[in-house]
């Protein structure tokens, strides 16, 4: 039955588009130049008010031209060049905050899932107490305990999304552990932060890499929730979630604020999903080699 | 023979559709079996013994398996041919089927008894009309479970493993079955418990005049519990025949080859013998025979033709162009 | 063993013993028990020889396995390698035991690591305690896929693109590679097709001859353990209750449950008269061991004495030990 199920492997790997992620490139490589230049590319001053020009519809549904693809703010700010400008704050809150949630959380999940003892005792403690309160409680106590900006998002982030990864990679790590190659190493003689690094964490890794995936959308949405209890990122600076928050009063009025930034979102997230499928696939000599 | 065989398996082919191409995991293969016989099928894995019995009933394990062609003629009709909902009365009630492993055909939420009742409620038998609760207790007697009162109350995650596969033969033989499947229904179970269940397993079936396939990799399960033998490689059928008459005088090489490879008590010291290389890749099958190119009697004949499958007077056939089977025309 | 005075074992089980503390029963009624895993094991393996160890499941010898690969500590009793107690062992001469002993495992796809090419699984014990150059180390990896009979193209691939046999033999050359003086085999040939298996029992009986190997086997399949051991040990519940040479075992068992296992194993000779079995029921739980012997409850000859003393393990014929009451001479 070998050969069926390799037949069954390649069939999962599906047909073209997924061998090269062409699809979540396509996705995520506008967002990642808004992210990097930022103001450079955007049309606009993305802080400049105009109020004679507010709350314009997308200039080219109103026979406009181009001069505001996506409309105008309730101040008369390019909302173009605010979703821009919004790229780098909401992309360096979901990925430098959920990487180092990521970071801290493995470690969590390798200590309590390969050791066991009291690290596993006090770590999978911490996690079902946080686990049981509400994740934008957390963020909240954290951020009117320790104030705002860009970096107190980031560390928000980092703190509410660790757990996932703490819970989803220790129950990983319990079974990758018992496998006979892992107790072959012990056989073998090898340490035991070799047998992390070589033998359990390739095999876990793209776990952590599915949660990251799904996290990296869960992070801009909390940075949005922050941002719209007054708690995120502060003025001037631009985030998507900030943008949307803004827009709740214009819901009826002016559809296009709303829109665009959450398109943004969308996407964002779409290609960070489709991105972790890929390379959970890459990672997996099984699929890659077939 | 002169009396019609009970299931009669006709250039049975099933394929499996990957992407890769197609996988031909059964090969025109046929066999009869008469009334009250038992059947071992042998083979290595992945030689499409499974496949066949998952053929006979039309449960293909997923989508891109099908049975593309041939018979399967069961009681004078092709059940090949027949829709699902005659199928479903088929299964269970006329031809039953015993897996692999216990645990998994056990659902671990309801008790024993209830799933074995289960045959019951969806086969109602007008003619007996004793309660449902007294006709497991009967058919857990019969597969010698002890004190059944209490266990038909019980879980299956109570049961040890050869309880449970006794629990698994107890729902095959609830509808009394005329063809009972069970595909390697040992291979989980230490020896002194296989042992006892082939044991059982016989003893059910002389008493209920059932026939049985057996489907197993261990010729020495077949030699204790079978009549005949159907040896498999590469999804067909290379030799058939009486029980006694393959195991002791085997006229195709690979059988030959795979009860010499069987290590034996004091053989230390002697070399086993071995056949070289690995079953052959199915989507990509050698040309001619599909042994020839680890067979040590290998011809150029071989290599060309696939060799037929000749049957002399005593159900005895052999698909190999070396083999000595006279072969009698009808 | 005293006729064998001049041959020092290689390995020494002295009393071993291993229990596994659990907890019993329900949410409310829990209970701890002590799970008799390994309930005082004496054997000894002669350098050079092949020690065969069958059982059932549940009988505590894949525990024994772990006990001598030290990947567990016996609660009680010394496992000794070479005269010296592998527990006590600092950890440089650890790292030497654990070079002179090593593993097969019946699962080959598991104990390979899916996410690592065949170079680096065969050439990883040359890389945790030895100095090598890269080139000596794919030299000794070429060298040793060559000895298993693997062809050189399999070093690149991973895992998942050998058959089951190429995947035993890697593991194989693996716990080949730094040359060995012991393999423990656990049921290394029971996951394979019998024409496979035939090769993989070959292949180990070569190395065995070349390299002066001392195995110890351990299987519930009584023909290959038939064909590879020269000494034999049946375990049940945790204690070895017979262990003698292969043939002797094979010719004249004495214990019942011995018996019983011969009995139970199918053979492909159509002209064995075939029994019906001798003993009824399944093996016990290793947690609520009976008083007495603990084959008691299954045993066809059991006696009064046997559901009340535990009989040892004693020298029944000359390097043939039982541990059962019928053999146990009062004088």
């Amino acid at each position: 039955m070998n050969t069926v199920t390799n037949g069954l492997a390649w069939a999962r790997l599906g047909s073209g588009w997924r061998r090269l992620p062409i699809f979540p490139v396509i996705l995520l490589a506008p967002m990642v130049i808004f992210g990097i230049l930022g103001t450079h590319i955007a049309p606009y001053d993305p802080g400049a008010t105009n109020p004679v020009n507010a709350l314009k519809p997308p200039s080219w549904l109103i026979g406009e031209g181009f001069s505001h693809l996506f409309g105008t703010d309730y101040l008369g700010r390019d909302v173009f060049s605010r979703v821009i400008a919004g790229a780098r704050a909401s992309l360096t809150v979901s990925v430098v905050g959920v990487g180092i949630a990521g970071c801290v959380g493995i470690c969590a999940g390798l200590v309590s899932g390969y050791f066991g003892g009291w690290a596993e005792t006090i770590l999978m403690r911490l996690v079902d107490i946080q686990m049981s309160m509400p994740p934008i409680l957390l963020a909240l106590l954290l951020s009117a305990s320790l104030g705002t900006g860009l970096w107190m998002v980031i560390f928000v982030v980092a703190v509410v999304f660790w757990t996932n990864y703490a819970r989803v990679l220790r129950g990983e790590v319990l079974s990758v552990r018992q496998r006979d190659y892992v107790v072959m190493a012990r056989v073998l003689g090898c340490r035991s932060h070799t047998i992390l690094r070589r033998h359990i964490l390739p095999n876990v890794i793209d776990s952590a890499l599915v949660v990251a995936s799904l996290q990296l959308g869960a992070a801009v949405i909390l940075e949005a929730s922050l941002s719209f209890l007054g708690l995120g990122v502060q003025p001037p600076a631009i985030a998507w979630g900030k943008m949307i928050a803004e827009a709740k009063l214009y819901l009826a009025t002016a559809w296009w604020l709303p829109f665009f930034p959450g398109l943004a979102l969308v996407i964002t997230v779409l290609g960070a999903n489709m991105l972790g499928d890929w390379l959970r696939d890459r990672l997996d000599p099984k699929l890659r080699n077939s | 023979m002169q009396y019609d065989p009970v299931l009669s398996v006709r250039n049975l082919e099933t394929h499996c559709f990957t992407p890769k191409g197609v996988l031909k995991a059964v090969d025109g293969v046929s066999f009869d079996l008469h009334s009250g016989q038992s059947m071992g099928l042998v083979g290595e894995s992945g030689s499409g013994k499974s496949m066949v019995c998952n053929s006979i009933i039309r449960l293909l394990p997923r989508h891109g398996v099908r049975t593309v062609g041939g018979q399967v003629i069961f009681s004078g009709r092709d059940i090949l041919g027949i829709s699902e909902s005659e199928m479903r009365r088929v299964r269970g009630r006329e031809i039953g089927m015993i897996l692999q492993d216990p645990l998994m055909s056990l659902n671990p939420v309801f008790t024993v008894g209830n799933q074995v009742g289960e045959m019951y409620r969806l086969h109602p038998q007008a003619e007996d009309g004793r309660p449902i609760h007294q006709r497991v207790l009967d058919v857990l007697r019969k597969v010698a479970i002890p004190s059944p009162e209490q266990r038909a109350r019980q879980y299956p995650f109570q049961f040890s493993g050869g309880m449970r596969q006794r629990t698994v033969a107890a729902i095959a033989l609830a509808g009394r079955p005329k063809v009972l499947i069970a595909d390697e229904p040992t291979t989980s179970l230490d020896v002194t418990i296989q042992d006892q269940f082939l044991c059982l397993l016989k003893e059910l079936q002389e008493q209920e005049g059932m026939c049985l396939i057996l489907v197993t990799h261990d010729l020495g399960i077949v030699a204790e519990t079978c009549d005949n033998v159907a040896v498999m490689y590469a999804g067909r059928i290379v030799e058939v025949g009486p029980v006694r008459e393959v195991l002791m005088r085997p006229a195709h090489p690979y059988t030959e080859a795979l009860l010499r490879a069987i290590p034996k008590p004091g053989g230390r010291g002697t070399r086993l013998y071995q056949i070289d290389g690995e079953p052959p890749n199915l989507l990509d099958p050698p040309p001619g025979c599909p042994f020839q190119p680890r067979c040590a009697r290998a011809m150029p004949i071989c290599a060309r033709t696939t060799p037929p499958m000749k049957a002399d007077e005593n159900g005895r056939a052999a698909a190999c162009w070396a083999s000595d089977i006279e072969e009698v025309r009808a | 063993m005293s006729e064998t005075g001049d041959l020092i074992p290689l390995l020494e089980l002295r009393g071993v013993t291993k229990y596994y503390p659990v907890k019993v029963g329900g949410f409310l009624k829990s209970r701890r028990c002590l799970l008799k895993a390994v309930d005082g094991a004496d054997c000894s393996v002669l350098p050079g020889e092949s020690f065969g160890i069958a059982g059932e499941s549940g009988s505590g010898k894949t525990t024994m396995g772990r006990l001598v690969l030290r990947l567990e500590k016996p609660t009680d009793g010394e496992v000794l390698f070479a005269g010296q107690d592998i527990a006590q062992l600092p950890s440089t001469e650890l790292a030497e035991y654990r070079m002179s002993v090593q593993a097969v495992f019946q699962d080959a796809s598991g104990s390979l690591n899916p996410r690592m090419r065949i170079k680096d699984i065969v050439a990883e014990p040359l890389r945790i305690h030895m100095r090598m150059s890269k080139a000596e180390i794919s030299e000794r990896c070429r060298t040793i896929v060559e000895q298993v009979g693997l062809p050189q193209r399999v070093l690149e691939g991973f895992p998942h693109e050998l058959s089951g046999g190429q995947k035993q033999r890697v593991a194989i050359a693996r716990a080949m590679i730094r040359k060995p003086r012991m393999l423990l085999l656990d049921e290394p040939v029971s996951a394979l097709d019998v024409s496979v298996r035939a090769q993989v029992l070959n292949l180990l009986s070569d190395m065995q001859e070349k390299f002066g190997l001392t195995y110890m086997m351990i299987s519930h399949d009584l023909g290959t353990l038939g064909h590879v051991s020269t000494t034999l040990a049946v375990m049940y519940l945790g204690r070895i209750v017979e262990v003698g040479r292969t043939e002797e075992l094979y010719e004249r068992p004495l214990h019942p449950y011995t018996q019983a296992l011969f009995q139970a194993m199918p053979v492909p000779d159509p002209t064995r008269v075939k029994r019906a079995p001798s003993i009824r029921g399944e093996i016990g739980s290793a947690l609520e061991l009976p008083q007495g012997c603990r084959f008691a409850p299954r045993c066809p000859r059991r006696m009064p004495v046997c559901t009340e003393l535990n009989p040892t393990l004693v020298e029944a014929a000359p390097r043939h030990r039982v541990a059962c009451h019928l053999h146990h001479d009062p004088s």
